[in-house]
């Protein structure tokens, strides 16, 4: 078993890793431009095969769950991981179902943008069928990029629906979200699924679910990794230069002993993003070390964020520094619907 | 069949029954019960597994050391005891000579010898490089004076490997030897302590004015604390002890259902905790088996895996005994031990569960206390000194 990653992964990451350098401006923590879509940015990372990590050779990508992770964890300290995840969601969904190839290629040449939502990220969803009429109402109260997503891919249990966003019975209403990023309430009132909107039903719909709440575990997971990854050498850095009591701050046994803490839970944050996205690729849904997967990980990230402040003192709790931005994302992945918390109530409430 | 299927197969084939109910529900095992399963093992040749071939091992990778592990201890066999497999043999066929090659790889590979380690003392703990226990040459032989202290098993051990300091006046690492002592030698005292779970298992051994040949001497003089450091490393990937925490684990669901614990709030997300825990902790123990293996193991893996893997057992450990609740006052150290084993005698499960749970307070300070842990960690991963 392999577990490091390969040649031309680590050419990926690395990749990744220069184009957010090269953009490090623009990753301020209120957002800044990146509150909205950036078409041209976009359109780079398209350019660059970022949007065919997550698809497999034979439909048209490159890639499997650990490119996407890589992708995901390289960008985790931007704005753009959060507008990666639904995009991935949704190609994942589309190439499980193999129902629309050409839409699939527009989105991976970053010509069309797609969003990938499931029926946890909703409340109130209701299915409602009259004979062959199917009709759709609930509410995605945060969905990242509904504010510029042409087409939504819904996985339903038993069914795959493609949905034009500016559909009928669909009402969307933006607001700036805690991570800064503009998030979408989306709302479904009476919406038809016509014939022609399915694109999987029965056991394959239920396949197409499944790879989406992996490819979701997976990109949160992921993005739990990256994040630490910087919080963690943000902090480690500055204990080292921060002087009191004529020494540098790392100095202190206290200290190292939280410093070593929050290392170790890295580490584990990596092993459990590792985990996610081999259950991804061996496409092995089994609920609960899934969902466990991304409680811990995301529990582990918290601790790091709030550490990392702590241990800046004041200067951590200034907006120039992206700690509070770790903090206010890893926060949201926790609370909002199908992240941490809706993880924990499934472990806490499937029996067995 | 796989290697891990092999394992799985034998174990339940000649792991005895009586054996693994004491394991199951945490009794204290006596020394007949440990030799009984390593003479098994010894048989089969899996007693030293990871040992190379020549002296006597089966050239196991690390991934096949860590499946024995998980696979046997998941099973209930008992702690496969390190002190001569995973400690002094590697030391010996690493650093020995070839006449103690000769004289001690073969017993501790039939079984035959039973060895304890004898490291830290009274005063010299977590500092261990202070250590006092005096080794002077005289002709041909040293002459030992001093006293171990926590020596796990002295009592039913035939020889002792130990850090003796042999110069007193050099910085304290550079002074110290690796002697290895017969303990009927005359002058060797055994005195037993009792640990919290009311077991008998730490022992204080002193040694006045102990002859022991120079020939016992591994290695070269001085150059001890090179060798005690080797001998931590070879238990790196297996001191998270995975198979042993899901053989908790198995036992805490088992209580949990029994008590109608298993839809409560508290324990849900209790064992929910645990269970990620273990996910985090095997997966890691996967990573850094993978990083051994493809030698770019960065060397602080033991501590983490050491850590967390203390950790998360004592939790379970005391969940199991949170979840019996009044079931655990009960507690009786003499009957524990004299009674003869019913695996259906629940009382006498319950106080193999409570003694477990006293004992586990035990790894998270063996071994390189965790506080010393962190300080490897932060020192050596992250360059803070």
């Amino acid at each position: 078993m392999k577990l490091n990653l390969t040649d031309e992964q680590t050419m990926l990451a690395q990749s990744v890793a220069r184009l957010v350098a090269d953009n490090s401006d623009r990753t301020g923590p209120n957002g800044g431009a990146e509150a909205h879509h950036d078409p041209d940015g976009w359109r780079q990372i398209a350019e660059l095969g970022w949007l065919s990590a997550g698809v497999s050779e034979s439909a048209g990508g490159f890639g499997g769950s650990r490119e996407m992770a890589v992708v995901i964890e390289g960008a985790a300290s931007t704005p753009l991981a959060g507008r990666l995840t639904p995009v991935f969601m949704a190609l994942n969904m589309l190439e499980e179902s193999g129902g629309a190839p050409d839409l699939l290629a527009e989105i991976m040449a970053g010509q069309k943008l797609a969003c990938g939502l499931l029926p946890e990220m909703a409340s109130n969803l209701e299915v409602r069928r009259t004979g062959s009429d199917i009709r759709l109402s609930g509410r995605f109260p945060a969905v990242a990029m509904g504010d510029a997503a042409e087409v939504v891919v819904l996985a339903l249990d038993d069914i795959t629906v493609l949905i034009d966003a500016d559909a009928d019975g669909i009402g969307k209403h933006g607001f700036r979200a805690m991570d800064g990023t503009t998030q979408v309430d989306l709302a479904l009132s009476e919406m038809a699924v016509r014939p022609e909107m399915i694109l999987a039903s029965g056991d394959p719909a239920r396949t197409v679910q499944d790879r989406a709440r992996l490819c979701h575990a997976a990109t949160m997971t992921a993005e739990c990794t990256g994040l630490c990854k910087s919080l963690f050498d943000a902090t480690l850095t500055y204990v080292k230069q921060r002087e009191q009591f004529g020494q540098p701050i790392g100095r202190f046994q206290a200290l190292q002993h939280r410093l070593a803490d929050m290392f170790i839970a890295l580490e584990e944050i990596r092993s459990l993003a590792l985990a996610t996205a081999r259950a991804a690729e061996e496409g092995n849904a089994q609920s609960r070390p899934l969902s466990q997967a991304v409680t811990g990980s995301i529990d582990r990230a918290l601790h790091i964020a709030k550490e990392a402040i702590q241990l800046h003192g004041g200067v951590g709790m200034t907006d120039d520094l992206p700690l509070g931005a770790g903090l206010r994302r890893i926060k949201m992945l926790q609370v909002m619907l199908g992240g941490g918390e809706t993880h924990r109530q499934t472990l806490l409430s499937a029996s067995g | 069949m796989t290697f891990r299927q092999q394992v799985r197969a034998f174990t339940k084939e000649r792991l005895p029954a009586d054996i693994r109910d004491k394991v199951m529900s945490g009794r204290p095992l006596q020394r007949d019960d440990h030799m009984h399963w390593q003479d098994i093992l010894a048989a089969k040749g899996w007693i030293a597994g990871f040992w190379p071939k020549q002296f006597g091992g089966c050239d196991w990778s690390p991934a096949q050391s860590y499946i024995f592990q998980e696979e046997t201890t998941r099973a209930g066999a008992p702690w496969l005891l390190p002190f001569g497999v995973n400690y002094v043999g590697p030391v010996i066929y690493t650093y020995g000579s070839e006449e103690q090659k000769a004289r001690h790889l073969p017993g501790i590979v039939s079984n035959e010898v039973f060895w304890c380690q004898g490291y830290s003392e009274p005063g010299a703990g977590s500092d261990l490089a202070k250590l006092s226990t005096r080794a002077e040459r005289d002709g041909d032989s040293y002459v030992v004076n001093g006293a171990k202290i926590w020596t796990s098993m002295a009592h039913w051990a035939d020889w002792i490997f130990a850090l003796v300091r042999t110069d007193p006046k050099v910085k304290p690492q550079r002074g110290i030897s690796f002697l290895l002592i017969d303990l009927k030698s005359p002058g060797v005292s055994i005195r037993p302590i009792r640990s919290i779970e009311g077991a008998h298992h730490l022992n204080q051994v002193f040694f006045d004015n102990v002859r022991v040949p120079a020939e016992n001497l591994v290695g070269e003089e001085n150059a001890g604390w090179t060798y005690a450091k080797f001998l931590l490393g070879h238990e790196r990937v297996l001191s998270a002890e995975i198979g042993k925490a899901k053989r908790m684990l198995d036992r805490l669901r088992a209580v949990m259902a029994e008590r109608h614990l298993d839809e409560d709030p508290h324990f849900r997300t209790q064992l929910n905790k645990l269970e990620t825990d273990l996910l985090a902790l095997e997966w890691t123990t996967l990573r850094m088996l993978d990083a051994v293996m493809d030698g770019s193991a960065p060397g602080f893996e033991a501590s983490i895996l050491k850590l967390r893997g203390s950790t998360i057992v004592q939790s379970i450990a005391e969940c199991t005994v949170d979840a019996l609740g009044p079931q655990a006052i009960a507690y009786d150290v003499a009957r524990l031990e004299a009674e003869t084993n019913d695996p259906a005698a629940e009382a006498l499960r319950n106080m193999g569960i409570v003694s477990e749970f006293l004992f586990q307070r035990a790894p998270t300070i063996w071994g390189g206390s965790n506080e010393i842990q962190r300080n490897i960690i932060a020192k050596h991963a992250l360059g803070l000194g």
